[in-house]
């Protein structure tokens, strides 16, 4: 019984000894992480695809995301819904309807002539165009304070003479597998950063770059510069918060090719808000895609990015 | 044990619990598929996709109790499905290990200590080289400290298969041990030979 007990302890010590010679290294949480991520965002994607062909309440948030999505960051899981619908309202539209602001203050739809591709003009901006430096894509949060998890990156350039804004969804820098991919796109896309985080059915995104568009374009026609502005605190930083509108458009089905929007249909105008705000010769954008976020979840969300970008 | 309101947390998605979770038995983890596997990067990459599929699946785990049975579950599978597809047996050599440090006050047990470091390697030599079931139950038993019980659940057979295991792992090590190392080693530490009775202590 004695002998037993020798090499049961031997064995014992002879496993558990040296245990603490391991180091766990936290990366590998980061990369789990990263995982679910990815794993929730192909989900999310798979069923905005399903979205398409169904019919349901839930729909409403998705074809609101993807549309704020389409026209503020064109992340690459919506560019075949874009192209296909430059192509599909090119060959039988003249007419589509716009988002303007009415005689009363209040956002109506109109119908307005299709405008033509360059008809669409500059856009105006400040600061300057250049490359976001590659630290600064580096440290956007893996969340944001309220519960938000990060679902998806995008890295854009804007051509502010044509009105274009385009974009490419990228994989997380710090991936050592996917940094040649990463880098790829940042070779062209390298002007403004955005970032889609969500909680449940609310979704945030946040867009970095030196310089500044108005508060949306996403209007055919007009820049709206945000109404109803107020100026808050993000700790030490001062923003501006403001409202602006977020046309939803019906959404058409083209058979494996997702869908587009179809705006020769009137679309529901929803109320959005953004914070912006300036912080280290860099302007900062969050956006709440879902528009069902208080002023003070919205904060909370902007002041824990502040913090991570100090 | 494991805070069984972590877990609960971690199934409502909470990233602090994941955290929590991760530095609380991810150590234990990595240490267990490195004895598994033999080799500390394959361990890395099996600890990542074991807390992956746990994060994935913990959902479904009815009771936060049992977690540790469940995760060790999930990772000697995951051990046993990284060696096959390696196609290889791992392997501990003696020579890829490094001596623990001795410091200068300790020069009157050096020679103690090297003999219980070699008998140590010999142990860890020979684990590594039992059939993955075997090195399994062993590990399980003496490093995880589970139960019979337990065992049979996480590796899903009988508690009578992981008695029998360990009785047969158990004989393979003291012949292999026997081999391996010269008998003043043996003595040394005090160990004169195994009498072959079970193995329950865990129980």
């Amino acid at each position: 019984m004695n002998n037993n007990r020798s090499l049961d302890y031997l064995i014992k010590k002879a496993l558990t000894e040296v245990e603490e010679t391991a180091t766990l290294d936290t990366g590998l949480l980061s990369e789990v992480k990263s995982r679910l991520l990815k794993e929730g965002r192909d989900t999310e994607i798979m069923a905005k695809i399903k979205f398409f062909s169904h019919t349901s309440i839930g729909r409403a948030a998705t074809i609101s995301c993807s549309v704020i999505i389409v026209f503020l960051f064109s992340f690459i899981f919506i560019q075949p819904v874009r192209a296909v619908a430059e192509k599909g309202i090119e060959k039988v539209r003249s007419m589509i309807y716009d988002v303007i602001k009415g005689e009363d203050g209040k956002y109506v739809a109109v119908k307005v002539p299709k405008p033509e591709p360059g008809d669409l003009g500059p856009i105006n901006y400040t600061g300057v165009k250049k490359a976001v430096a590659k630290e600064i894509i580096a440290r956007i949060p893996e969340s944001l304070a309220g519960g938000f998890m990060l679902s998806s990156r995008a890295l854009g350039y804007t051509d502010t003479s044509k009105g274009l804004a385009l974009s490419r969804s990228v994989p997380d820098p710090a991936d050592y597998k996917e940094h040649e991919k990463f880098n790829e796109i940042y070779e062209k896309f390298n002007e403004r950063v955005s970032a889609i985080y969500k909680k449940y059915n609310s979704w945030i995104a946040l867009s970095i770059s030196h310089f500044d568009t108005p508060f949306a374009s996403n209007s055919k026609r007009e820049e709206f510069e945000g109404d109803n502005k107020r100026t808050i605190c993000l700790g030490a930083i001062q923003a501006t918060y403001a409202e602006y509108p977020g046309a939803r458009y019906p959404i058409v089905e083209v058979a494996d090719q997702g869908g587009y929007e179809d705006t020769t249909k009137e679309p529901i105008i929803n109320i959005y808000h953004t914070i912006k705000w300036e912080q280290n010769g860099l302007y900062f954008t969050v956006f709440d895609l879902s528009h069902d976020l208080s002023l003070e979840e919205l904060q909370i969300a902007a002041t824990s990015v502040v913090e991570s970008m100090m | 044990m494991i805070d069984p309101e972590i877990i609960k947390r971690c199934q409502q998605k909470d990233q602090t619990a994941y955290d929590a979770l991760f530095k609380t038995a991810g150590k234990k983890a990595l240490w267990t598929a490195y004895l598994l596997t033999g080799r500390m990067e394959i361990a890395e990459e099996i600890v990542q996709e074991s807390f992956f599929r746990c994060f994935c699946n913990i959902k479904n785990l009815h009771k936060p109790e049992m977690f540790t049975v469940w995760f060790n579950r999930i990772l000697v599978r995951t051990c046993w499905y990284v060696i096959r597809k390696e196609r290889k047996t791992p392997e501990v050599s003696l020579e890829d290990e490094k001596l623990p440090e001795l410091k200068d006050h300790d020069n009157g047990d050096i020679l103690e200590k090297v003999e219980q470091n070699q008998v140590s390697m010999a142990i860890r030599k020979t684990v590594n080289s039992l059939k993955p079931a075997l090195r399994s139950t062993i590990v399980l038993f003496y490093y995880n400290e589970l139960t019979i019980r337990e065992i049979a659940k996480v590796m899903g057979c009988l508690q009578g298969t992981v008695k029998s295991r360990l009785y047969y792992a158990k004989k393979v090590l003291e012949k292999e041990l026997k081999r391996e190392l010269l008998d003043e080693h043996i003595h040394l530490s005090g160990y004169t030979g195994y009498t072959g009775k079970e193995c329950v202590e865990n129980e």
